[in-house]
């Protein structure tokens, strides 16, 4: 429903473009594989994958990003560097688009990126995520190999209102010596991505929606969020049906974050594109609309 | 004496001289002129009767020692901060600390105290040995104001006979005001008003038979950050004072 005075910054990774002016671009949809208790992986330490299930998940997957033309990625969790490699071998040649390089470990998220390099996608990888509680450690793996793509993520741990995080990304808000921007800047991250972190409702996810608007005003970049997390920290418990009340609020938070402005929308479990897809499509063609005269 | 370390407070378009000196040398418009560090404790130039004039105040009164403004260069056509700055030490603000009796455009002091506008009325007496040539609406007729070897000279004899005379610093120490809308760099906040001033008129320039009217208000989305919403055209601005921009608009629009 507006037009970003400041030049919006569109970034092209694994064929997909990212960001720009909304509306005038399709939200890029970003779900989850090989997450923790991911039925298509049988060893998550050894990285040994369910083959046929997972390729019944991508085919369905498929099915749903063809019927809905969305610009897609996949968030790949690994728990251990072997596994990473293995995630990566499975899916590199088979599913188009970035690859969002996600674990618990910084030694398993550096990994991904070793691997990519020898696997020649690199530039496919998105590092997850460059943040506050970086270590002198992740530091030093990232220098030695910066990635081409990573996500930044605002989140503060002082502050959870729109000015914490926007402060942690312009000077560290006097927790960093410096802002993740500038850090990011200094590995030698060529593309890099917001991320109004959303954790809880409590921890007021609503200020990252205002917060995307912010954060492209003042730097043009691609912004996104994952409204999916306060979602899944809704309580619904009292409602005769939670499971199937959560499903339509966090297919609903969707279009939420699309009409704050994001350029990405992180919407969980692969699985799960199957009713946010059509959401996401719905979302941008109302926005394509709204705008069409700006 | 004011430390190096945190003195000017204010970014902007200036150089320092001696720190001992209690003058502080203001360029009117787009001007350059060299004259030797001893003589100033501050030069810099100013384009806008609003926040390029905050700045300067913001710089002054954080440092006591100053006493004296010397203005020079030659008035710009529009913004007239030449004017506002008489005008202001002549009548200083009205309730809403717009400049009173000026021919400046938006002369609004919104992001600074009103006793920080006293006291640098206050802290210095004006030397006005501006350059009184009319200034001309087209820039194109009126290029980048040149220092003529006269203008320098007299420029640089006002500076030699004040920097004989012994000044008192005034007391009760520095006045430190900050404020965000001041952290910026001078091209930044010019840019970002000129910017804005555009996003303000462009609905103006609609035929009636759009049917949209214009008085509609903006929108915050930060006023820390200055965002703004503008519904009619669904323009997201960047301002570099929200309060400014309102009055901006206002001013262009007639609302």
């Amino acid at each position: 429903m507006f037009k970003f005075q400041t030049a919006q910054r569109q970034i092209c990774i694994g064929g997909e473009n990212i960001g720009g002016q909304p509306g005038h671009r399709r939200t890029l949809m970003i779900g989850s594989l090989f997450y923790p208790r991911h039925t298509v992986v049988l060893d998550p330490h050894e990285g040994v994958i369910d083959r046929p299930k997972l390729n019944d998940r991508l085919d369905r997957y498929f099915e749903v990003v063809d019927g809905c033309r969305c610009p897609s990625g996949l968030m790949l969790y690994a728990e251990s560097a072997k596994a990473a490699r293995e995630y990566l071998e499975a899916v590199c040649d088979r599913v188009p688009g970035p690859l969002f390089a996600d674990s618990g470990s910084s030694e398993v998220r550096l990994s991904f990126l070793k691997h990519a390099e020898d696997m020649g996608v690199l530039d496919r990888v998105v590092y997850n995520t460059v943040n506050a509680g970086l270590s002198d450690q992740e530091m030093e793996g990232l220098r030695a190999r910066p990635p081409v793509n990573a996500v930044v993520l605002a989140f503060n741990p002082r502050g959870d209102d729109v000015k914490g995080r926007i402060y942690m990304l312009e000077n560290g808000d006097d927790i960093l010596p410096q802002g993740l921007l500038e850090t990011a800047e200094e590995i030698g991250i060529k593309n890099v991505l917001l991320d109004m972190a959303v954790t809880s409702p409590e921890m007021s996810a609503g200020a990252a929606l205002r917060a995307i608007m912010v954060a492209k005003a003042k730097w043009g970049l691609p912004t996104g969020c994952a409204l999916h997390n306060a979602v899944e920290c809704l309580d619904l418990e009292k409602l005769q049906d939670p499971k199937e009340a959560r499903r339509h609020v966090d297919s609903s938070a969707v279009a939420i974050s699309i009409l704050a402005g994001a350029d990405y929308v992180v919407y969980g479990p692969v699985e799960y594109a199957r009713r946010t897809m059509p959401v996401a499509s719905f979302a941008d063609m109302m926005m394509e609309q709204s705008v069409r005269d700006l | 004496m004011v430390e190096r370390d945190t003195w000017p407070v204010a970014s902007g378009d200036y150089v320092l001289g001696d720190e001992g000196s209690s003058v502080a040398v203001l360029i009117v418009g787009r001007g350059a002129v060299d004259v030797p560090a001893e003589l100033f404790c501050i030069k810099g130039i100013l384009k806008t009767e609003n926040i390029g004039l905050e700045k300067v105040i913001v710089n002054i009164i954080s440092n006591p020692r100053i006493r004296v403004l010397v203005v020079c260069g030659k008035e710009e056509f529009g913004h007239f901060p030449g004017s506002a700055i008489h005008a202001l030490m002549d009548n200083g603000v009205d309730e809403r600390r717009r400049i009173i009796g000026t021919s400046s455009a938006i002369p609004f002091l919104c992001d600074l105290p009103a006793e920080a506008i006293e006291r640098f009325r206050q802290q210095v007496r004006i030397v006005d040995i501006m350059d009184d040539t009319p200034a001309q609406e087209l820039q194109a007729y009126d290029p980048i104001y040149e220092f003529s070897t006269e203008s320098r000279e007299r420029l640089l004899t006002v500076l030699r006979e004040l920097a004989a005379l012994d000044y008192e610093t005034l007391p009760g120490g520095p006045m430190v005001v900050r404020s965000k809308a001041l952290s910026g760099e001078g091209g930044s906040i010019a840019r970002q008003l000129h910017l804005a001033s555009d996003d303000f008129i462009s609905p103006m320039l609609r035929m009636p038979s759009d049917g949209l009217n214009t008085g509609m208000g903006l929108v915050l989305v930060s006023e820390e950050f200055g965002v703004l919403l503008e519904p009619l055209q669904g323009r997201v601005i960047t301002v570099p004072s929200v309060e400014l921009a309102m009055r901006l608009r206002s001013y262009l629009m007639g609302v």
